[in-house]
């Protein structure tokens, strides 16, 4: 069995060594101590709190703002964890059983025709952006071109129908608010895509592995699932602390002090919707609420919130490795912006 | 035993995603309508935790079986135990796994509540745009009120045709609103003492706008008033004001609202608009 040496992401307590040679040579795959004491302290405290019961919650007298954070830790992991298994189990069916040599036929060759038929392809992932990266790792496991996967990964959670539905329904009487929002993100991804096809490195995007098995036989789809599920998991729960965070410690109001200049108004809804990383199913709903800024500034807070934020920076660099994630979702960020910006100023 | 914590992971998150539906408490979190999506989530990590359970026991079996018997193994034996299909998988991942556990502790531990007002201090408010009224009038858009006594309207809706609706039909009826307490913001007349709140969410907790009613108490009914983040259930009439605001879009002052009744009421089973 090949074992490839991939950098460990975010440096958490990855566990070097079994008691064997062997065993840390070909499977090393316990827990570090601190991961082992983090779980046995997360499973004592969650079964502490199970039995303990409300009275000893409210003598504990928790302060607001934690309560707050804790609502809101609590409610962007719950709400991610269904696309997320969604995401996953789609990859698992791209590795296990899709006719990837079909597809591959089917897509152009060339980059520069590739990557534009892949970001077209992503109104048909109805989820957000949880969802698209398994099914990108996943398509590159299976040898489409790196650049046409993450073409799909950044066009999916924001021109799928039910993306586009929802934008209708939080800008009623606008839809030249749906319609730049679909030109603004397939354009933003698009020129991603291509940027990536003619300057990207090969050593820039680490390949998720796949799960081996011992006696060769390929692995089954739940091994898959399994497998990416586990592996993404505790970065959709980095990123929902991140954002939490944001959520309670900076207080819209803030921000909503500093719309009065357009092109600062743009870069301040840009840079809040990586902050506070919402479902690219109900930004729209937020973006209509900062009534003091222009329709740029909330078109910008639309594309680059599904392509670009904490949730997703920190899953990007768990399944590709912090090398990816530290050139791609700058280069992200300012597509995203120019985008935004051009087709705001043109349409709206 | 230590390999098995992945597999523990998910099937502790799975049995909590379980719980927390079967209780309601989702509801505090999320839509009311993601049910059905939560339940296949949760069984679905509780089949991989225990699917991946079974093939490691097998696979152990096998391993147990070739040695008692003596049958030489392929090359490699003595590694071979720990390779195993269920355990593979996370070798390069780090452990950030264990990380999944930090929400069913949060859960367990602090139970959080619905967002109050805290929350709706900090949150923007929700907008509420002028229903398209340029062929047909709002009365088309709007079912009248129903007869009879008092009216109980969600916050949103009340908001609304207190904003929007030209036959200022609220001016006539008492209607009833639910919601929690939100202080007396800083600067306010004392014959304001407190508003009336309710957030609203799109996807979850994390995208909240609030809806706030302010309430006007010349009668003096609440003489200390509640206390913040009590749920009360107020019975009142719309104060008409002269409107601000043409711009269609343009979040104004709440409505007013001249409170008749007030009653504490347990936390509604839908804690939000």
């Amino acid at each position: 069995m090949p074992v490839r040496t991939l950098p460990e992401p975010a440096g958490r307590g990855a566990g070097p060594a079994g008691p064997g040679a062997a065993d840390a040579q070909v499977a090393p795959t316990r827990p570090g101590r601190a991961a082992t004491v983090l779980f046995w302290l997360l499973l004592t405290v969650a079964a502490v709190g199970a039995l303990a019961g409300s009275e000893f919650r409210d003598r504990l007298g928790v302060p607001p703002p934690v309560r707050a954070w804790s609502t809101v830790f609590v409610s962007i992991a719950l709400q991610s964890l269904p696309f997320l298994v969604m995401g996953v189990a789609l990859s698992a069916l791209v590795t296990v059983a899709l006719p990837v040599e079909r597809l591959l036929a089917w897509l152009p060759s060339r980059p520069a025709a590739a990557v534009p038929v892949a970001g077209v392809a992503g109104v048909v992932l109805p989820g957000c952006e949880c969802a698209s990266v398994p099914v990108a790792a996943g398509l590159i496991g299976r040898g489409v071109p790196a650049a046409a996967a993450l073409t799909f990964l950044l066009s999916s959670p924001a021109i799928n129908p039910v993306v586009l539905v929802s934008t209708a329904v939080a800008f009623p009487g606008r839809p030249d608010v749906v319609l730049a929002r679909f030109l603004a993100s397939l354009g933003a991804a698009v020129v991603v895509g291509l940027l990536w096809a003619r300057f990207g490195r090969p050593g820039w995007l680490t390949l998720p592995r796949r799960p081996a098995t011992s006696d060769g036989s390929p692995p089954g789809f739940l091994e898959v699932m399994r497998h990416d599920l586990v592996h993404a998991g505790g970065f959709v729960v980095v990123g929902a602390m991140l954002a939490a965070s944001v959520n309670v410690l900076v207080p819209t109001s803030w921000l909503l002090a500093i719309s009065e200049r357009e092109w600062a108004g743009v870069l301040v809804l840009a840079t809040l919707a990586v902050l506070v990383a919402i479902c690219s199913e109900a930004d729209a709903f937020v973006a209509a609420s900062f009534t003091q800024f222009s329709m740029t500034a909330k078109l910008a807070f639309m594309v680059v919130g599904p392509m670009v934020d904490v949730k997703l920076i920190s899953l990007q660099a768990g399944t590709f490795g912090r090398r990816f994630a530290l050139r791609f979702a700058p280069l992200t960020f300012v597509a995203a912006v120019f985008a935004s910006a051009v087709v705001g100023w043109w349409l709206m | 035993m230590s390999r098995a914590y992945p597999r523990i992971v998910l099937g502790v998150l799975g049995i909590a995603v379980l719980v927390v539906v079967a209780t309601g408490q989702y509801t505090s979190y999320v839509r009311a309508g993601t049910w059905p999506a939560l339940v296949i989530t949760g069984l679905t990590l509780v089949v991989l935790a225990g699917h991946g359970a079974l093939r490691e026991w097998q696979h152990h079996d096998a391993v147990r079986r070739t040695r008692t018997f003596g049958v030489p193994a392929e090359s490699g034996h003595s590694g071979h135990g720990h390779t195993g299909p269920a355990h593979t998988g996370h070798a390069h991942t780090g452990s950030t796994w264990v990380l999944l556990l930090a929400p069913v502790a949060c859960l367990a531990l602090l139970a959080p509540p619905s967002l109050g007002s805290y929350s709706a201090a900090r949150a923007p408010d929700a907008v509420l745009a002028a229903p398209d009224t340029t062929d047909i009038g709002f009365e088309d858009l709007w079912e009248p009120l129903p007869a009879g006594g008092v009216v109980p309207l969600p916050l949103s809706e009340f908001i609304t045709r207190a904003r929007w609706d030209d036959s200022k039909e609220l001016e006539r009826r008492t209607v009833r609103l639910t919601g929690f307490v939100l202080p007396r913001p800083v600067g306010r007349a004392g014959d304001e003492p407190w508003q009336l709140a309710r957030m609203g969410i799109n996807c979850c907790a994390a995208d909240a706008t609030v809806y706030r009613v302010r309430m006007a108490d010349p009668g003096g009914l609440t003489v200390t008033d509640p206390a913040a983040d009590s749920w009360v259930e107020v019975e009142g009439r719309w104060v008409s004001e002269p409107a601000a605001a043409t711009d269609p879009v343009a979040v104004a002052e709440p409505p007013l609202l001249r409170i008749e009744r007030v009653r504490s009421v347990p936390v509604p089973e839908q804690p939000y608009d």
